[in-house]
Order: structure tokens, then C-alpha cells, then sequence
């Protein structure tokens, strides 16, 4: 079993990404994760398991699956046997173990929008089963086995006829908000989800919209118009209304936002990587010699977790997925990833996740104490961790010292490296040092081998042909 | 149907003079009075496409020639609905 990357961390200690919820608390113990449901969540918990809701909304892959435990069979944290909390557990189960937590701001445009359609189509079928989702943020969503899935299971509550829904706001805030300004802006826009955690407010949504995006019609009635509502009805307590939301309309509104995300295409931005490829493509018979050797190599490692840094169309990141349960594949280019993203939910590729990452600045820990959301480096190491045509950028562009570089991939990686080093004579290193007019006395060959072997054991050198290019392949140091 | 939604928000909000807002917002009232107004329009054109739909089959229903073979079946059916 993989386990979860961020549950060895402390043992049966509560997530602190699950403070918020009055219902229950989410708890690591020895690498599997647990959840465990309060007293006055009964109800609605039985009502979500009994109703058939649950083996539905399982059955097509929109929330995740859970076994029930006993109260006994794995020890509580402190909080939960002494605390507050304590005499209030009603039940404790245990969620299927999702192997590598993402977050939407590492997302592209396609993996928001599905994640935002599992959310709606979740929230139709359980009014079909008389309950209503009153929990829509996107953080409640995480990729498992290549498609979006639910992992709240208590985001359930009873439906009552002429309720609105609680959970409107922030679904429009969370999904609606930055997917609009992605398609229709600019899909760097994604990224503001890191610094408003509970959902880009609406009024910022507004004015960054362009006004060609603001005449249609699900864009004006979901953002612009409630953007307006809000404000207008700011610091106003909710009047005292003769009718509230039927129940069709209640379905039509979710059905309506369905329609506006479906509308919503990924934005026409240029792919820094497309016109790359196309100035820096190598012979065929260089690539299939580049994929011999990544090949070979990685189905010796067999790391049960590889992360490949730099995948940009994921071609080598496929190869890793034959021989691992995941790959996570990074890259900063948000439309590269957006259309590895699409390329694998088409070949039902299950096993690699696709995020957008910049390695020089790579996601922080951030929220309530920070660390509501976990840092890249806490949800590591990987097992293995492929770094292909990297470095270069990694020195030279972005003036990593080398040593800095091997030191960080040090922190990354439990036990195998494939690193390839492009040597200075290659038409594109030679390009980008022509640009640094004070020179990088670091990137060379030696440099280079110096600055690893601290911190790795070289294993093996194998030369790409027709290039200067060459596939190292290091084990971590102890 | 698309038209009719947008024109009733165009004059309803004309939420495009949208200023940032300065002072705490309490977005729960905004939220809630939005959808129940939404989901009135959007309940009041599937009410109006439901019956839209009705009519159209009545109309078909009450031009459309039988059949030969299943004559005296549509002459009973036409005569029942009446």
C-alpha cells in the first residue's frame, strides 16, 4: 500500500487541515489516515450511509470509499480520549489512503473544472436522496487514480424543502471565480487560490475580468450579479423572506452553474514549452536513445513513488508510470500541464498527477498556523525522482548555485535520482550562456559530479546519442 | 431562454459598475437572496418550457393525420383526451 505522504509525520496526531469541521477530525496513525465522526453527526451519517446516497455517489467514483471501524481498533489521539472531544466519538472509519495530497492552486484549468463538476454532480444527486452538500470547497476534492473524487465524507446534511444552498458562495468563490478568470484572463490567475484560501472574493473576480467575459450569462448572474448582491446585502441581517427555494429550483441553479462551467474552455495563453520544443526538438534517434536509457533505469529503481521534475508534456513521466503506482509530474507551465492533464484522463492514465509547480518556489506551507496546507517538501520524499533536462534551467537561467540544487534534490529523494546534465557545447546551453553576460563558472561537468556525489553515491553514466547530453543515475546518501 | 435569463439580470443588477468593496462583507445574505432570486427566473422558464412543450404536443397532436392501420386507436385516444 502507498502510504500517505503526509500521515508519517506525526503519529495518531489530528490533520490540522481538519480543524474546521465541527462534525468530525481527520487523524494520521502509523501512515494511514482515519476520520473520526462526532455525536452530532449521527444522523445525518446514517442517513448518508442508509439512504443509498453513498453506495451511489461510490459507485461512480465521485466521493471516496470507507470502511467502518470500532471505537477500539486503533488508539485516539490525546485530543480525542482526554480533550473536548472526548466521550463525543461516535463512530471512527477509515477512508481509502489517497497516496499524494494536491491543492487547487497546483491544479491547471481541466483539473479545477472536473473537480468543479464532480462537486455540482455531487450535490444533484444527494438532493435525489433528500440530503444537500453543504460543504463545495475545492480542497475537499483530491485526485485519486487520475479523476477527481470527494474526500469529505461528512459534507452531508438533511435537505429541507425552500432551503438555499449553504454552500452556494463557496462554490462560486472556490471553483467558479478562478475558473472564469482562467478561460477567459489568464490561467496564471489559478495561482490567486494560494492566497485566498476560502475562494477568491467575488468582487476581486469582477474587475479582473475582462468585458467581453462579463456579457455572459453565467458569468453575470453567478459572479458579477452576486459580486453586487453581496455587497449590497453586506452588514444587512437576512430579512424575513415569504418563499424560499423549491426544490426544482434548487436543481435548476445547480444545473445552471453545471452549464456555465461546461461553457467555460481553457484560455488561448502560449505555451512557453510549445515554441521550446519547437526550436530545441532533438533527432529521433537522440530521443529513443533518451528513452532507453530513463526506461531501463526506472524499471530497475521500481520507486513505488516517482516525481518528475520539469515533465512538461509527461513523455517520461508515462515511462515511470509503468513501473510505479504514482508519478507526480510538475511543471510551472500551466498549459503544458493542463494538456498532460487531458491527454491522460482520455488514455485513462491512472496513475500520474499532473501540477503545476515552480521549482525555484515551490508551494509553502500555508493557512491557520501554517499548516492547514502542507508544503512541497512536507508531502515528500519521493521514492525516486526523475530531473530530465532540468538542471540547466535550474543554473543557469534561475542562478541556483549547484550545490544548492543537489541539496534540494537531496531533501526530495528517499533513494534514486536520474538527473541528465546537458554539457556546456549543446546548442541551447550555448544559447542561454550567451545570454548570461557574467558567466556560470558552476555549470560544468566536474561542478556538477562534485556538487552530487555529496550527497549521492553515482551509480551509473550513460551518454544520449548524437548529443552532449548524459543520464546519471545516483542513490541517495544516507 | 439564454436571452430572457441574461435581460432579466442585465436590468435587475447592471452588476457591471461592480466597485471593490472596502468595508467586511457578510456574503451569506447576498448568496442566499441571489439564488432564491435565480432560482425563481430559472423555475419560472422551465415552468414556461415544460407547458411550452405541452402545448407544441397538443398542437402536433391535434394536426397530425392518423395513421391507416392504427386508425380507430388515434380516433379513441383523441376522443379520451378530450
Amino acid at each position: 500500500m502507498v502510504k500517505h505522504r503526509s500521515a508519517g509525520r506525526k503519529a495518531s496526531s489530528i490533520l490540522p487541515s481538519s480543524y474546521r469541521d465541527p462534525s468530525g477530525s481527520v487523524f494520521a496513525h502509523e501512515g494511514a489516515i482515519y476520520r473520526v465522526i462526532y455525536e452530532p453527526y449521527r444522523t445525518c451519517y446514517e442517513r448518508l450511509m442508509g439512504s443509498g446516497l453513498y453506495a451511489s455517489l461510490t459507485e461512480k467514483g465521485l466521493l471516496l470509499n470507507h470502511q467502518e471501524l470500532g471505537k477500539i481498533a486503533i488508539p485516539l489521539p490525546e485530543p480525542l480520549r482526554a480533550g473536548t472531544h472526548a466521550g463525543r466519538v461516535f463512530r471512527v472509519i477509515r477512508p481509502t489512503t489517497i497516496p499524494f495530497i494536491s491543492y487547487p492552486y497546483e491544479w491547471s484549468f481541466s483539473q479545477l473544472k472536473d473537480a468543479a463538476l464532480t462537486t455540482l454532480d455531487i450535490a444533484l444527486e444527494s438532493l435525489e436522496f433528500g440530503m444537500v452538500l453543504k460543504d463545495a470547497s475545492p480542497f475537499n476534492t483530491q485526485f485519486f487514480l487520475g479523476k477527481p473524487v470527494h474526500v469529505d465524507t461528512l459534507s452531508f446534511e438533511f435537505y429541507q424543502e425552500g432551503e438555499p444552498w449553504v454552500a452556494y458562495r463557496q462554490f462560486c468563490e472556490g471553483f467558479l471565480g478562478p475558473l472564469v478568470l482562467a478561460a477567459t484572463a489568464d490561467a496564471r490567475l489559478l495561482r490567486l487560490s494560494a492566497t485566498h484560501l476560502n475562494g477568491i472574493p467575488l468582487d476581486l473576480v469582477s474587475r479582473l475580468l475582462p468585458l467581453t467575459a462579463k456579457l455572459k450569462s453565467g458569468i453575470l448572474i453567478h459572479i458579477l450579479a452576486h459580486a453586487k448582491s453581496q455587497k449590497r446585502y453586506a452588514d444587512r441581517p437576512l430579512p424575513t423572506l415569504k418563499r424560499g427555494l423549491r426544490k426544482i429550483e434548487f436543481q435548476a441553479l445547480l444545473m445552471n452553474l453545471k452549464k456555465t462551467v461546461l461553457g467555460l474552455k481553457p484560455g488561448t495563453s502560449e505555451s512557453f514549452w510549445d515554441s521550446y520544443y519547437t526550436r530545441f526538438r532533438y533527432s529521433a534517434n537522440a530521443q529513443g536513445s533518451k528513452e532507453r536509457i530513463v526506461r531501463t533505469l526506472l524499471e530497475k529503481i521500481k520507486g513505488r513513488v516517482v516525481w518528475d521534475l520539469g515533465a512538461n508534456l509527461g513523455v517520461y513521466s508515462r515511462i515511470a508510470a509503468e513501473h510505479a503506482a504514482l508519478v507526480v509530474a510538475m511543471d510551472m507551465d500551466v498549459v503544458s500541464i493542463d494538456s498532460m492533464y487531458r491527454t491522460c484522463r482520455q488514455q485513462g492514465e491512472k496513475r500520474i498527477l499532473p501540477l503545476v509547480m515552480d521549482l525555484t518556489n515551490p508551494s509553502p506551507s500555508i493557512g491557520w498556523n501554517q499548516e492547514e496546507r502542507l508544503s512541497l517538501l512536507d508531502r515528500g520524499p519521493a521514492d525516486s525522482v526523475l530531473a530530465l533536462a532540468l538542471l540547466h534551467h535550474l543554473a543557469i537561467s534561475s542562478n541556483v548555485p549547484m550545490f544548492m540544487i543537489a541539496k534540494f534534490l537531496k531533501r526530495i529523494c528517499r533513494s534514486s535520482l536520474i538527473v541528465e546534465f546537458v554539457s556546456p557545447g549543446d546548442p541551447q546551453v550555448t544559447r542561454m550562456l550567451e545570454r548570461r553576460k557574467d558567466g556560470v563558472p558552476d555549470y560544468t561537468r566536474e561542478s556538477f559530479e562534485q556538487a552530487f556525489q555529496k550527497y549521492f553515491t553515482l551509480r551509473s553514466v550513460a551518454s544520449v546519442r548524437d548529443t552532449r547530453r548524459a543520464i546519471y543515475h545516483f542513490s541517495t546518501k544516507a | 431562454m439564454r436571452r430572457i435569463l441574461f435581460l432579466s439580470f442585465f436590468f435587475l443588477f447592471s452588476p457591471w459598475i461592480v466597485r471593490d468593496a472596502q468595508a467586511y462583507l457578510d456574503p451569506g445574505s447576498g448568496s442566499y437572496l441571489l439564488q432564491i432570486l435565480i432560482g425563481t427566473v430559472l423555475g419560472i422558464l422551465i415552468s414556461f418550457k415544460i407547458y411550452w412543450k405541452k402545448i407544441q404536443l397538443f398542437l402536433t397532436g391535434l394536426f397530425k393525420k392518423p395513421s391507416m392501420k392504427k386508425d380507430g386507436e388515434a380516433q379513441v385516444s383523441r376522443k379520451k383526451s378530450k
